[in-house]
Order: structure tokens, then sequence, then C-alpha cells
């Protein structure tokens, strides 16, 4: 009501003269219209046909804008008018659609009024189908003129159909002389087999089937054209699913220390190129354990990405069939997650709580003492108690008996510290103050953890 | 009285244990991208550690000390990979021992002592081959893997006059195809066996006289070349294909992978 006022008002008070001019607009190309008439030409009933117009203010002042209408079957799209009565800004414009829809054959006529603008709108319709489109069995529904048929997100492979259902709701028989598809990429789209002309009397209907079988990725468009009509397709086209993807160790019954290899299989020929990738995590036993770096794909990390080709059933780690992994030192569960499009699949590796490993040692007599040094894994990290028997060259146990040395402090102490799981090297010194340390030819060590004692691993004493 | 006096040795052992840990070395080895890093853990659970150096042309490395040549430098190393000290050295490529080095470009051979490098005197007319590679040695003695003619030679030198103490044919595969390219890097010579590669396998001679031969990951039909990394490891490069790691212990050779650098703590 206010705006209605401050136009009256506006006119009231003598604004300058002012002028609404009709421009066609095609994307960003405009031109000013001086004939009395536009034509639509020949559009098919139940088709429709758009054009875009501007109304330009080419006036040096503000100029009201009161009314703005065409007759049936012309409508106008794209303006709210319930925004009118509004004033228009000297060099602003006002743009609208008018779409010509025809329902029956004939002649048509009309008028495009705005303020201070007449344009005679013609067109003529021609004999027409109506349209309606069902899919999977669902019931037809009627397909508004301009309107694409819309088949969804398809896997590349595999094919969508709808059921293009051509009806004459005219009193008049329509024979439908030609029809097609039109793609404008590939050949997605594809009508299945139809006997032509089709003649279809009044009230009657006629079944089209057009497939969408998309042939890549993306958006695909395309055209059924059924004589004067033409009708969008439009579809997407997805990647197709892979298909389940198993991942097998060379050791089924891994341990501690062990580099394992790891094969990927399909359970069918990839239906494409493909890339993905397989995640290893570990949980130790222990809630105590320190953390396990050695614990990785060979390739560094815990990530390891693979590549899959079409019609293959194996993946590749570059241009290898398998990839290794370490199991470390710590005792716990290994969780390989393997990702490849939408295909998730996880396995696991349990490694056992074991015994102390002993890899290495070496003895050395020095003018100290005894110098005992071993290398080994605690995959429980709960070594306890270390035990030392020293034998002489002979092989009898020296009278001193074994020395056992509880080690669980330090052992502890050392695992806090370190982020290489259950490794360790362990230096035991044994000073002698008396007697002679070149009389002891050997030593025997073994350790306890929570799994069990070690086997006797024996040290020959040597000299530096 | 032998027996007593270890009882008393024992007895007083026993009170005065003292121990230590830390994480085991396996030896320095080079990654793919050709840094030299120190390698932790045990057989078959490595971790790559800090680069201790880029550019080298060779090293070796053993209980805990090593070597390593660069272009114009030999690097001689500490235990844990630290940098005892640098020392301008002839150009090019060397052949490496853990203790001694031998420059082809001059024909000198170093012992390398705790402090300094010493060079030894040898007699390359005594010499009489090219010297391919070098045994461990002991502290007086150097060993030298020579090629004379087609024959594989050990020579034992004199680390202080250079004079030949001993020397022998190496028989068996090993001691006929170690010098048909007599290539540099190609052979390693460990206490109680040599290692030879070839574009198609491993070969493996022990000085006990048994021969293996072990299949391992090839690129290319090239030779990979051998390096000493620890006291009981070799790795075996080859260009363009996974670093191997050989583990040499009574049993025999087994092999494994050496993994990719992973952030050091």
């Amino acid at each position: 009501m206010i705006r209605r006022l401050l136009l009256l008002a506006c006119l009231g008070a003598g604004c300058l003269p002012a002028q609404l001019q009709l421009f066609y607009v095609n994307g960003s190309y405009q031109a000013a219209i001086t004939v009395p008439e536009y034509s639509f030409g020949t559009v098919a009933a139940f088709d429709s046909r758009d054009v875009q117009f501007a109304l330009t203010n080419s006036g040096s002042a503000p100029t009201p804008l009161t009314t703005l209408s065409v007759g049936a079957p012309f409508a106008i799209l794209g303006f709210d008018p319930t925004t009118l009565p509004q004033s228009v800004a000297p060099g602003a414009s006002v743009n609208f659609t008018v779409s010509f829809a025809p329902t029956q054959p004939g002649q048509f006529s009309t008028t495009l009024a705005a303020d201070g603008v007449s344009l005679t709108l013609t067109g003529t319709a021609i004999s027409g189908v109506a349209i309606s489109v069902s899919s999977a069995g669902s019931a037809p529904a009627q397909l508004q003129a301009g309107t694409a048929i819309d088949f969804g997100s398809v896997a590349q492979g595999s094919t969508v159909t709808q059921q293009v259902v051509m009806s004459n709701p005219l009193q008049t028989t329509i024979t439908v002389q030609n029809v097609a598809v039109l793609n404008l990429q590939g050949a997605s789209f594809q009508l299945e087999t139809v006997a032509l002309p089709i003649t279809l009397a009044p009230g009657a209907t006629a079944t089209l089937s057009v497939d969408f079988t998309p042939t890549s990725d993306g958006t695909q468009q395309g055209a059924l054209e059924i004589d004067q009509t033409s009708i969008p397709l439009t579809g997407v086209g997805i990647a197709p699913p892979f298909p389940q993807a198993l991942m097998a160790f060379s050791n089924t019954t891994a341990a501690s220390s062990q580099q394992v290899s790891l094969t990927i299989t399909l359970a069918s020929p990839a239906p494409q190129n493909g890339i993905g990738q397989i995640q290893m995590a570990f949980q130790p036993s222990s809630p105590n354990a320190n953390q396990d770096s050695a614990i990785m794909f060979i390739s560094g990390g815990l990530t390891a990405p693979f590549n899959v080709n079409q019609g293959d059933t194996a993946g590749y780690f570059g241009t290898a069939n398998s990839i290794a992994f370490q199991t470390g030192t710590t005792a716990g569960t290994l969780t390989f997650t393997l990702t490849l499009g939408a295909v998730t699949a996880t396995q696991t590796l349990t490694i056992a709580p074991e015994i102390v490993g002993i890899e290495s040692g070496q003895a050395q007599l020095t003018s100290g003492g005894l110098d005992v040094e071993f290398q080994g894994f605690d995959n429980t990290q709960s070594a306890s108690t270390v035990t030392f028997t020293f034998l002489d060259v002979n092989g009898a146990v020296l009278s001193g008996g074994a020395i056992a040395v509880d080690t669980t402090a330090a052992f502890r102490q050392f695992f806090v510290s370190s982020d290489e799981g259950g490794v360790f090297a362990m230096d035991a010194f044994f000073p002698v103050t008396t007697g002679t340390p070149s009389q002891v030819d050997s030593v025997e060590i073994q350790v306890k953890n929570s799994a069990g004692t070690t086997p006797t691993t024996k040290l020959y004493f040597t000299t530096p | 009285m032998k027996r007593v006096i270890l009882i008393v040795l024992l007895c007083g052992a026993a009170g005065f244990a003292q121990s230590k840990f830390s994480t085991p070395l396996i030896g320095v080895a080079r990654d793919t991208k050709q840094h030299l890093r120190l390698v932790e853990g045990v057989a078959g659970s490595f971790l790559l550690r800090d680069a201790v150096g880029a550019g080298a042309v060779n090293w070796a490395f053993a209980s805990g000390s090593g070597l390593v040549k660069t272009d114009t430098e030999l690097v001689v190393l500490g235990a844990h990979g630290s940098v005892n000290r640098t020392s301008a050295a002839p150009k090019g490529s060397a052949v490496l021992g853990t203790a001694s080095a031998f420059f082809p470009a001059t024909g000198e051979l170093w012992a390398i002592g705790v402090r300094s490098n010493q060079q030894v005197p040898i007699d390359a007319a005594a010499i009489a081959g090219s010297v391919i590679a070098l045994g461990p040695g002991s502290a007086h003695t150097a060993e030298l893997a020579v090629c004379r003619a087609t024959q594989l030679w050990l020579v034992s030198i004199d680390g202080t006059s250079g004079a030949i103490t001993h020397e022998r044919p190496l028989g068996g595969t090993i001691g006929e195809q170690a010098c048909l390219s007599a290539r540099a890097g190609a052979l390693v010579v460990l206490r109680d066996r040599l290692l030879l590669a070839t574009p198609q396998e491993l070969l493996v001679y022990t000085l006990a006289g048994v021969e293996r031969r072990i299949p391992i990951p090839m690129s290319h039909n090239a030779a990979p070349e051998l390096h000493q990394v620890g006291e009981q490891w070799v790795q075996v490069e080859s260009t363009g294909a996974q670093a191997v790691m050989l583990r040499a212990t009574t049993e025999g050779e087994t092999l494994y992978q050496l993994p990719a650098a992973k952030e050091s703590k």
C-alpha cells in the first residue's frame, strides 16, 4: 500500500518523462523489439517453447510498472506478479520469460501488455501427444512441458529404463511419424525398438522404452524426439562398484619379529581401474605396553596404497602383487582395514605372547670382570629374572651356581623409555675382585617372562 | 685349586652384577633416498633411525664402528653412528672394510685406528692384482680380496710393514666368478664366509669350503651392490628394488626386506 502511494506520489509530482522498452534476450545477447509482433513459431501440443524478454527503463527518471500480462496458452514465468506495481529505476530492467505451451492444435495469439508496451505474440500448435513417465513399475506421472526425464544415478554398465507413455487427449487421431533418441555425449541413452508410425486414436496410449546405460562418469544428457516434441533426457553415470576384496597373509599364525606378506584378491574381475589403501592398526595385549614403531609396512608407515586394474582379480602395490609388513615385537592384535571404492574389508592377525627371544650375544673377559651382552625381544614386556650360569672349559657348571638377577624393574624402566616395542639389548657386567676371570669359558643365559622361560643360550667368552 | 678360585670368583661376582639396557643396534644401512641411517631392532623388526650421512660412495659398519667414503673424504664412525673424525681422502670410490680402506685411485691402503689413520706401505707388485674387497682382518693384519687375472685370492697383509703374511686362492664358483667383472661392491668378506652378488643370485662361500646359492630380488638384471652394515648383516642394494638385508649366522643366511625410514624419535 505504501509502495502504491509512493508511486502515485511520484506520478502526481510530475516525474520526468520515462519509458519502458521491450528487449528480446538470449543469454548475454539483447535486442530491442521494434516490430509490433513476435512469433513463437510452431510447437507440438503438450510441448512448450520459452522466450526471454526484458523491460528496460530507457529514460532518465524512475518509471512505474503496474501491469505485465499475456493470455493463454502463453504464460509469464520467472516474474512474481505480486511485486506489481513497482518502480523501475533509470537503466534498470525487469526480466521475465514468456512460455508458449499449447494443449491443442491451432493458431494462437495474445498481447504482451505492460505500461506503455504492447506486443502481439503469435504461435502455432500442431498435433502432439501428452507425455507421462514411469519407471520400475511405478504409476506414470505427467511430464510437464520442458521438463527433463531424469534417470538418476546409475553405475556404469548398468541400465535403468524409463517407460514413456504417449497419450492422445485430443478428439482427433494423432499419428507419430518419428521417434528418436539423441545423445549429447557418448551413447548412454538408447531407444528400444519401436514400430513406426504410431497411430493414436483419441484417448489411446502407446509406450516407448528409453534405456540409460552410462558409458562414463558424470552427467549425461540427451533428448527424446517425438515428431516436433523434444524431451530432455538426463542421468548421472557413476563408477561401478568393485567386487568384494579379500586380504590374505603369507603366515596366518604370525609371531613377533616377522615380516609377513599381504596379498589382495578380488572376488571377481575389477570392472574398472581403481586405487585403494590398506590401513594397519595395532592394539597391544597389555595396556602398559609401549609404542612399537617397527610395526609398519615395508614401504614405511601404517598405510599402504594399492591399485587394481580393470579385469584383474588382484591388487598391486606398485608392480608387486604383495606387500610385506613387520609384526614388531609386542604381543597384541594387528588389524588391517582395506578400502577400495565403497568396498571395505577387515582382517586381524593375533601376535600371541611369547617367551623372550634371544637373537645374538657376546661375552668378553676383561681385566675387570665378565661382560655379557645379548640382544633380543620380549613381546610381553614382562621379563623378570635373568639367570647367568658360568661354565668352565669342560662345560661344567662352576660351583658358584647360576646367578639369578631380578631385572623386573630395570626391564620395565627401559621399555617405558623405548618406542620399539619389546626389543632390548642387555649388558650385564660382573666385576671380579678375586680369582681369575680367564678360567671362565662360557655362560648360559635364560630369561623368564610371563610366557615362560627361554631355552638356554650359550655364549663363549672372548678377549677384546 | 682351580675350581676353588672360580668359586671365589663367582661368589664375588654375584653380588656386584651390574646391568644396563639399550636398543639393539643392527648397523648402518642406506635407505631408498640414499641416506645412510642407523638401523635398530632385531631380525625382521627393523627401524631406520636418524640419517648419519648422505653422498656416500661406499660404507662398511660392524661391531659399533665403521667407515663412510664420500667423494673426497673418509668418515670414521663410532658407536651408534657418531662421527669420530673426518679425513681428506683420495677422490672417488674406495674399497672398505670396517677397519681398513683401499683407494684404487692411488693404490693406498689405510689402517683405521681409534685415533688416527695409518697408511700401510703395500707393494703393488706383490699384490699383483685388483683389490675388490677387504676382509675384517685383525688388529695388526689387513685382509684383501684380490683378483689376480681371473682368480680370486685372499691376501693377508701386515698392518705395519705391508708385507704379505699369507695368501691363498679361493676355490669354487665364487673363486671363478668374483673376478669376471672385477667389480667393487659385488663381494663382501665376512669372518667366516664370502658373499658375491651376480645379476642372477647371491653366492655364498664359507671358509670351510661350503657353497650356497640364494635367489634375491633383482631389478633391471643389474648385479646388486653388497655392503656390510653390521656384524652379521649385509645390505643387498639393487637399483630400483626394495633394499634387502641378509643375516649371516652359523645356521645360514636369511633375507629380510629393509623398510623405508620413518620419522625418528
